[in-house]
């Protein structure tokens, strides 16, 4: 495969990285809220995190 | 005109703002009329033109005109088109062709002369163009796995164990129909808003500096200097762009048309 599929790929794994930080940050910062608690936020920050490198690991690591 | 204000009024260094990117009518007060539609129009009108002579009387030697056209069409159709999707990507060349020459003739016009505007630096266009890729990629990937099965090739990755599901489900589906399009089309915003600002900063703080006093004189050849590299930087800039947006839409189109991820 040429350059443009590892250009691909890169994108693909930011917008993961976006998208679980966006998802779980942002489930943390509601119940945050909503429990009015502090913590949340910075769980649901590390489990998006964690939980996208996995998905990126899934994807393009695992063969 | 605001940017030249403190020519008169004598007073400090005003630095371009987004006030700068709301150009006011053309034709007196409608709307419709703003330099960013018309450089559109006239873009649309020079593709057109372009590759209508380009390739009407289709030589086995070609002329230069014809070449040119058809490096651009070999391009796409064998760099991208053919690279990414694979077998079948006859049908989408054209789709493909019309996107990269539109927003590549769209950001070039950013440092073209009495042109000088990159109409994809007000976020709208941009918008539209994500929208068409969207709607392509995912119609494509339906019609071709069937709606159920399409959505159940997103949501769940295959060989992971029940539970994971909880932690991946929404960040797949987030990043599907959500930031696809918005990177997608953010991406192309924010990079020629930047790289019009900075030829604005440059050239217009060298042009405020030729009318300082005699040692802002001195430096302000090195402002117009440097506005000058910057826009061979932004004409690089520019094309990449217009590779990577093309280069993206392929690539999701290909994933859709994919069995599997």
């Amino acid at each position: 495969m040429g350059r443009g599929n590892e250009e691909g790929a890169m994108w693909s794994i930011f917008g993961y990285l976006i998208s679980g930080l966006i998802i779980w940050g942002g489930i943390g910062w509601a119940l945050d809220n909503w429990l009015d608690k502090n913590f949340f936020l910075l769980g649901g920050l590390l489990l998006g995190a964690g939980s996208s490198l996995y998905l990126t690991w899934l994807r393009f690591g695992r063969n | 005109m605001r940017k030249f204000a403190f020519a008169e009024s004598g007073e400090g260094f005003v630095p371009p703002s987004t006030a700068d990117f709301n150009l006011p009518p053309v034709f007196g007060n409608n709307e419709f009329t703003t330099k960013p539609i018309l450089l559109v129009l006239f873009s649309v009108v020079l593709i057109s033109v372009f590759f209508i002579i380009a390739s009407r009387k289709a030589l086995v030697v070609p002329n230069k005109l014809q070449f040119a056209g058809e490096s651009v069409y070999a391009f796409v159709r064998n760099g991208i088109g053919e690279e990414i999707i694979g077998h079948e990507f006859m049908r989408f060349v054209p789709f493909l062709f019309t996107l990269f020459t539109f927003i590549l003739t769209n950001n070039v016009f950013g440092i073209v002369p009495f042109l000088q505007f990159p109409a994809m630096s007000h976020v709208s266009f941009p918008y539209v163009l994500a929208i068409f890729s969207f709607v392509i990629f995912h119609y494509v990937g339906i019609k071709k796995q069937g709606l159920g099965k399409y959505l159940k090739g997103i949501a769940f990755m295959p060989g992971v164990p029940k539970f994971v599901y909880i932690l991946l489900t929404p960040i797949e589906v987030a990043t599907f129909f959500l930031v696809r399009p918005l990177t997608l089309s953010l991406r192309l915003f924010a990079n020629m808003f930047a790289g019009h600002l900075l030829l604005l900063v440059f050239i217009m703080g060298g042009d405020h500096m030729l009318k300082g006093v005699i040692g802002l004189k001195l430096i302000a050849p090195f402002a117009f200097a440097f506005g000058i590299g910057m826009t061979f930087f932004e004409f690089m800039v520019q094309c990449l762009q217009a590779y990577i947006f093309t280069l993206l839409t392929a690539l999701f189109i290909a994933g859709a048309l994919a069995d599997e991820h």
